[in-house]
């Protein structure tokens, strides 16, 4: 029994190992992009019903892209948290506490998408996950992209979230009625063409 | 030393006191409020302190206003020189901080990149952008500020109890709401 048992085992590894390195599987195969300093990664918050904007100084982004290879796009972004920049020293620091972002025990936010959709005119939409802390949720980021002549593209675009749900807000930043629990995530991205892939 | 229709018009003591009694407010939150940790509560009570200073502000704007459309009674001519010149030049200095915190406090705002939202309502306009080397030297400007107030205060105070109870005159009498100056009982001659 037990010696049958074996064989199928073995049986179904070779098989499953075939499959997992033959497949075609989701490899990216779109054009590789290397993203622009003067890029931007940041969202806007809602102070007494005051927009704050605030971005993020350090992030890296794994971006492949190409809008007639949708299928084969993926994009990739790890932030700092703690390179957050609101032009405020005091508010800057109060994100990255405990309450908030707690920088020091989960240093990187993260957004990746692998499936894209047209809507037409330049249009996208970029369904993936966003974490912050240590909660991942879906988020679907509509962008637009445009590429100009000298082949450098430049892709904008917004999602809104609750930071509650996140857990951005704990103990007295619970409350939503002078911070909102709404929070517009923002990206301008220029990026340029990898030399090599 | 009654001096009849020398008396404080009501718009004027109205000035007067809620100005005193939002000073008090002001001086108040100004000194607990820094110790609160960041957070909503604290947000809301910068908020409070701001739109009360504020209104200070636009009192005193008014009350200027109101001086020139009509003037203050003549102090008693029997204050000597130096006084009425150390009368006029502390009520001048009260003026010109009750105008200049407002204003160091609201460039403070707009270099520490905080709106400034007024009891909730509205936000005033920015006029200059975030710094910080600005923000810390308002921060310096304001609490300088605040102190010459409380001692311009404390003298304006101490001065107005002197002239009141030392000096019998009707300087604090004309700034009372309500209440006047009882008339000296008849003297037989």
């Amino acid at each position: 029994m037990t010696r049958r048992l074996g064989r199928a085992a073995a049986l179904g590894s070779v098989i499953w190992l075939a499959v997992a390195v033959l497949a075609p599987g989701e490899a990216a195969s779109a054009p590789r992009w290397v993203v622009a300093p003067e890029s931007r990664v940041g969202f806007v918050a809602s102070q007494s019903g005051q927009p704050v904007e605030a971005w993020f100084e350090r992030f890296t982004a794994e971006i492949r892209f190409a809008p007639d290879d949708l299928a084969g796009s993926q994009v990739s972004v790890a932030i700092e948290t703690a390179s957050v920049n609101s032009q405020s020293r005091d508010r800057d620091q109060a994100l990255r506490s405990a309450d908030l972002f707690n920088a020091a025990r989960w240093p990187t936010a993260r957004f990746a998408a692998d499936r894209f959709e047209a809507q037409g005119d330049d249009r996208y939409e970029a369904h993936g996950t966003l974490t912050l802390r240590d909660v991942t949720r879906p988020v679907v980021l509509p962008f637009t992209l445009t590429v100009d002549d000298a082949g450098v593209a430049r892709a904008t675009g917004a999602v809104t979230v609750n930071r509650l749900d996140f857990g951005v807000g704990q103990g007295q930043w619970q409350d939503t009625s002078v911070v909102a629990d709404a929070v517009e995530i923002r990206i301008d991205l220029t990026a340029r063409r990898a030399s090599a892939d | 030393m009654a001096e009849a229709g020398s008396r404080y018009n009501i718009v004027a003591i109205a000035f007067h006191w809620v100005t005193a009694a939002l000073i008090v407010a002001m001086v108040w939150l100004g000194l607990t409020m820094e110790d609160l940790p960041l957070g909503p509560e604290k947000i809301e009570t910068y908020n409070l302190h701001k739109s009360i200073g504020f209104t200070v502000l636009v009192l005193t704007l008014l009350r200027l206003l109101w001086r020139l459309l009509s003037p203050p009674p003549p102090l008693p001519m029997t204050m000597p020189a130096w006084e009425r010149r150390a009368a006029r030049a502390s009520h001048g200095a009260l003026y010109v901080l009750l105008i200049a915190q407002p204003l160091v406090g609201i460039a403070h705002s707009w270099a520490a990149k905080f709106p400034i939202v007024i009891y909730d309502s509205f936000t005033l306009p920015v006029l200059i952008g975030p710094s910080d080397s600005l923000k810390e030297f308002l921060e310096g400007l304001h609490a300088l500020g605040a102190l010459a107030l409380i001692l311009l205060v404390a003298v304006h105070v101490a001065a107005a109890l002197r002239h009141h109870f030392l000096l019998r005159h009707d300087i604090l009498w004309r700034m009372l709401p309500v209440v006047r100056r009882p008339a000296p009982p008849e003297t037989p001659r």
